[in-house]
């Protein structure tokens, strides 16, 4: 028993001092898989740097990085006047970067013929205002709306670019993944919903539906054209300088901006 | 030897008390500090569940309500069946069947229920929907059915049990008055099935109330006050594991869903207690009699 205690501790030295450098990465989970990702692929180029990724949200990512907890604080939104005087009072500059963008599209079944909805038509859907599909153009069906958990960072920004404040109607059909979202789409001609844009192709008998006239393609996304889309930023403490800049720059390296369309966001930049 | 066995088995039953103390613990402890953002009357009785939204709602009737609506339905169905199923393998099917439907219905209760759950969302739902024109076949019915699949092995097997345990004597006696098989069925089994009934049915609620991953798929999960049965539910076990996952530590939020868990942990647990007392009577009242 001693035996293995000594022979696990032991290990464990050895495996802290071969890991000397630590970076630790809080914040937003609609960044997280990003996070995760990079540091995997970071960690194997560079054994000796050691990523910790946590996922809790853009603000606690941003509270902890102020309080000196975090080096990177992963965010899906910008930073909020409060946070940005607490940073100052405190004496640190909060330096963003663009790290991916994540846009979302709506999707109907195939079967209907809607192809295209206006920001105040999608809002008024998902409101309950509007209840059938001859109100937008449509046939003479009801509507069937399919909204994500209201935890997700999808719905996230479905919350913030389209609802504005007002509540989807607490009668809307409530599913956990993007996966989910278009099972629910596909298996009903009534239904509409949103997914990430990285769902959006191969996936058979749903149609995506224009907004005003904007369909969801990747360098609308990136002008900031296209309304469903969003930056997602990772914030450092200053200038980022030594490991955690070499981190950051593998993520917006060509292999780090792959990993990013590779889990459903919109990379920075053209990679093939 | 002996005494060692002895000794490994009390604390092992202390362990798992002291388990089930710590989760209870655990459980209130976590939701305690919910009440600073939302008083327990708006927890219990507010009737919008918007969590993230702001202002947050963190109203838990409308899952309440939809986890009694299905747990209801789903008992409504698996009762009757299991029971029909429970006489049809004790009385009516051939020794042979008889041995085929027990291993089939023991392999059954074992099947995952996110696989229920697919058939559910996969072939129930669509079928619903395009057979009887409904909006969403994601639905309080459709969530109970599945429910009830995966329920029934539980209950039969223990009517089963209760039913061929059924004191000879007492069947004899009835036969040697010059009743048939079916009037010992009716008027001597089955009535003296009450007391075990009672309990099997809260048992099985049990299980009901705790099952999450078919609801989650299937119910549609929309936070309101259902008005038939073909609308879609949520239910308060699928609203944890949906947002859990995703939910910041030590906010509201995250003290509601601990609340949510707390209450259903309140449920199960006292569901079972009745269940059990019902069980523990009847067994006294046999004893006696």
């Amino acid at each position: 028993m001693k035996k293995i205690l000594f022979v696990l501790l032991a290990s464990m030295l050895a495996f802290s001092a071969f890991a000397s450098t630590k970076i630790v990465i809080v914040g937003s989970t609609t960044v997280l898989p990003i996070a995760q990702q990079w540091a995997q692929s970071y960690m194997q180029l560079n054994p000796d740097v050691n990523v910790s990724v946590v996922g809790n949200g853009s603000g606690n990512g941003i509270k902890a990085l102020l309080d000196g907890l975090a080096d990177i604080a992963d965010s899906s939104r910008w930073m909020s006047e409060t946070e940005i005087k607490s940073a100052i009072s405190k004496g640190f500059f909060p330096f963003p970067v663009v790290v991916a963008y994540d846009a979302i599209a709506p999707i109907v079944n195939s079967g209907n013929p809607v192809r295209n909805l206006s920001l105040d038509q999608l809002q008024e859907i998902y409101e309950g205002k509007i209840t059938n599909w001859s109100q937008v153009g449509g046939p003479d069906m009801s509507i069937v709306v399919v909204t994500r958990d209201n935890s997700s960072g999808t719905f996230e920004v479905w919350a913030e670019k389209v609802m504005r404040g007002a509540l989807v109607k607490p009668g809307a059909l409530t599913v956990a993944s993007n996966a989910e979202v278009i099972r629910s789409v596909s298996g009903n001609k009534r239904a509409i919903g949103y997914v990430g844009l990285g769902y959006l192709e191969s996936s058979p008998n749903i149609s995506e539906v224009a907004i005003s006239g904007m369909k969801a393609n990747i360098e609308a996304a990136r002008s900031g054209t296209y309304p469903l889309a969003r930056p997602l930023f990772m914030i450092t403490n200053g200038v980022p300088s030594g490991t955690i800049a070499q981190f950051i720059d593998f993520g917006l390296s060509p292999s780090g901006q792959k990993i990013v369309s590779e889990v459903g966001f919109v990379p920075i930049y053209e990679v093939k | 030897m002996k005494n060692i066995i002895d000794r490994v088995i009390s604390v092992s039953g202390w362990v798992s008390i002291a388990i089930i103390v710590a989760i209870t613990f655990f459980l209130f402890y976590n939701w305690i500090p919910l009440f600073k953002t939302a008083s327990p009357i708006e927890f219990f009785f507010g009737t919008l569940w918007y969590p993230t939204a702001i202002p947050p709602f963190y109203g838990i009737l409308p899952l309440l309500d939809a986890t009694i609506w299905i747990s209801f339905l789903t008992i409504l169905i698996t009762f009757p069946s299991a029971f029909v199923l429970a006489i049809f393998i004790t009385h009516v099917a051939p020794k042979r069947l008889r041995y085929f439907l027990k291993i089939f219905l023991e392999i059954f209760s074992s099947v995952p229920s996110v696989i229920l759950g697919l058939i559910g969302l996969s072939i129930v739902a669509p079928y619903f929907q395009n057979v009887f024109n409904m909006d969403t076949g994601q639905n309080i019915l459709n969530a109970a059915i599945m429910l009830s699949l995966i329920t029934i092995p539980m209950p039969t097997s223990m009517m089963e049990d209760f039913i061929s345990a059924f004191s000879p004597e007492q069947k004899e006696g009835a036969q040697a008055l010059g009743a048939n098989e079916f009037e010992t069925l009716t008027k001597v089994v089955i009535p003296g099935l009450k007391g075990p009934f009672a309990s099997i049915a809260m048992l099985s609620l049990g299980r009901i109330f705790g099952e999450t991953m078919i609801v989650l798929m299937v119910a549609g999960n929309a936070a309101i006050f259902p008005s038939s049965i073909f609308q879609p539910a949520r239910v308060l076990s699928s609203t944890i594991a949906a947002e859990m996952g995703e939910t910041p530590v030590n906010t509201p939020h995250f003290y509601a869903l601990f609340g949510i868990g707390a209450v259903l942990f309140a449920m199960t647990f006292l569901i079972n207690l009745v269940g059990e007392v019902i069980r523990i009577r009847y067994e006294r009242q046999m004893m006696k009699g």
